[in-house]
Parts: structure tokens; sequence; C-alpha cells
């Protein structure tokens, strides 16, 4: 493929539909590695979501007012969330449509 | 056992020769002519790029024709990948490496896979799945690597206040050379500012 640079697109309705129609047929040992992958990621994903809005939420918010254990958490995930707006909620919406779409291609490579 | 009818479609009368060629070689394979698209197993179609126009042909011929599509094309990115699945392509072969029996091969595969995509696609479309993971976790590559040790200088100079000038003089270069390794890092890393930079730098522990 050519270069891409560009941020990635979310194309979670393209693959439910590909694996649906039966087109997308993953090997089960490879779809179950990157479906755990992508739960792990979904959860941190999620947990950084709630960070945020627990964030956005606080009257005045400020870092040196949180616990020491939750301060880079809140930092890493309001950072990352002023950097691609709106981006952290379309992927917490988006990854379990990756996930259904390979449980459904997993099945579709088992022999029937 | 049948012939597999195949309709092509070239954005260019040579390669439309080229890649007729290489099909009419084949007594399992019939070419058909212009206007029997219809009745097509398979279609091949070559361009240099996936432009809009072949895009729109493609998604009129998914839902006219509903053939398994073979795509001869120049180079195709990521986005450009899912938009072709989308429009049921099942093999791209890069222009430059076609060869009647890679041709032959995938058109015979189309035809046989009843639209499932070939083991490489999957395997790009697999990897659209691994990029889009560390984009969501890292949006732009941002990690608390990547900078060198004189923009690390030049960083922890700008968080103590310092303006270009005075970093120029601090660190002995000149206030030009400053000023590209600002526009070198916020740039590289898509850095909106200078204080982006410097918060970058801070929150990543760097400086």
């Amino acid at each position: 493929m050519g270069a891409d640079d560009a941020p990635v697109s979310f194309a979670g309705d393209l693959f439910l539909t590909l694996a649906a129609a039966g087109r997308l047929v993953v090997d089960p040992v490879r779809a179950d590695a990157l479906i755990a992958d992508l739960e792990c990621t979904l959860a941190l994903l999620t947990t950084r979501l709630r960070l945020v809005q627990i964030w956005q939420q606080l009257p005045e918010p400020a870092v040196d007012k949180l616990p020491a254990e939750f301060s880079q958490s809140v930092v890493d995930a309001v950072f990352v969330d002023q950097l691609a707006p709106g981006h952290l909620e379309r992927a917490v919406r988006e990854l379990p449509k990756y996930i259904q779409a390979l449980r459904v291609a997993r099945e579709s490579a088992r022999p029937h | 056992m049948d012939q597999v009818r195949v309709a092509l479609q070239a954005t260019d009368p040579l390669s439309h020769a080229g890649l007729a060629n290489y099909l009419q070689t084949r007594s399992d394979l019939m070419l058909l002519r212009n206007g029997q698209r219809a009745e097509a197993d398979v279609l091949v179609v070559a361009a240099e790029r996936l432009t809009a126009d072949i895009v729109a042909a493609l998604r009129r011929s998914a839902t006219e024709v509903g053939a398994p599509v073979v795509l001869v094309v120049n180079e195709i990115t990521e986005a450009e990948l899912l938009t072709a699945v989308e429009c049921r392509v099942v093999a791209i072969l890069p222009r430059p490496a076609v060869t009647a029996e890679r041709l032959v091969h995938s058109v015979l595969a189309a035809a046989g896979g009843g639209g499932v995509m070939p083991p490489n696609l999957v395997g790009e479309l697999l990897k659209h799945i691994e990029r889009l993971q560390r984009d969501v976790l890292t949006p732009y590559g941002l990690n608390a690597s990547g900078l060198t040790p004189r923009e690390i200088d030049v960083l922890r100079l700008m968080a103590d206040g310092l303006d270009t000038g005075e970093i120029a003089g601090k660190l002995c270069y000149s206030e030009r050379t400053v000023k590209n390794v600002i526009y070198g890092v916020t740039h590289r890393l898509k850095l909106r500012n200078r204080s982006h930079a410097v918060a970058y730098a801070l929150r990543s522990g760097m400086i």
C-alpha cells in the first residue's frame, strides 16, 4: 500500500457488513488475539473517557488537587483528548463493532 | 468446467489491450464485450489510482452486477483500501507487477471464492485494526520518546520562559537554528504551537 500518514478512519460498520456477508473470514487464533487486544484497548479508552468527563465536570479542575495515584492518568487522558478532540468517544463507539465483526469472522472460518 | 466470464474496464486503452491479451490466452476465461458487463462473474478494473470516478463506477457495479472485482492499481492507501473492499474488491494487484499468471490466478480465485476475501487482503484489513488501536491510544504517535537532546534543551529553556534570542545565546546556537528546532519538533509531533510543545515535553517527563 502507499504511504498513508493521515489519521486512521473508523470502519466498524464496514467490518460488520463484511463479516455478516461472509466475505471477511479470519483464522480463529488470529481473531482471538485481535479481539483480546481490542478489548484491552476498549477498556483503557473507556477509563480515559470517564476520566475526561469527570475532569470536565469539575468546577475548578486542577491537577495538583488530585490524589497522586490519579493525576498522571488524568493528565494523559486529558492530553490525548486535547490532541484529537472527539476521537475518544468515537473510538469507544466503534471498537465494539470491530470486536463483533471479528467474532463473526472467526465463526466463518470454522468448518461447518 | 464452465468458463469464467470476465468484464474488463481500464482507464487507458493501452492497459485495456494489455490486460485483455492476458485474459484471452486462457480457455477457462471468457472476456466479455462492452455491454455484457451484467453477465460477468468477475470484473477486472485497472486504473492509476482509485479516483472518485473509479469509486463511483465500482459502487454502481457492486449494486448492479455484484460480481467480485480484481483491482489493478498503481498504489492504494489504507483509506482507499477500505473503500475498495466496500465495493466488492477481493484482490488488489500492483499495476507494475501484473503478469498474465497473477491476473488469471486472481480472477479464478475471485470467481471461486464467492466474494470471500483472500488471506493477503484480509491481512491488510487486519493491519488497519492494529493501526487503529495505536492511533486511538497515542494520537499522532505522541509518546514519551522521540525528542533529540537538542530539542530537549530548547524545550527546557522555553519552559523556563526564555525567548528565541535568549535560548540561542544560552545554547550558543543561531536564532535560526533555534527556530528550526522548534519548527521541527512542533511539525513532526503535530503540536499546535510552542506552548503545546512545552506542555507535551512536560507531560512526557522529558523536561
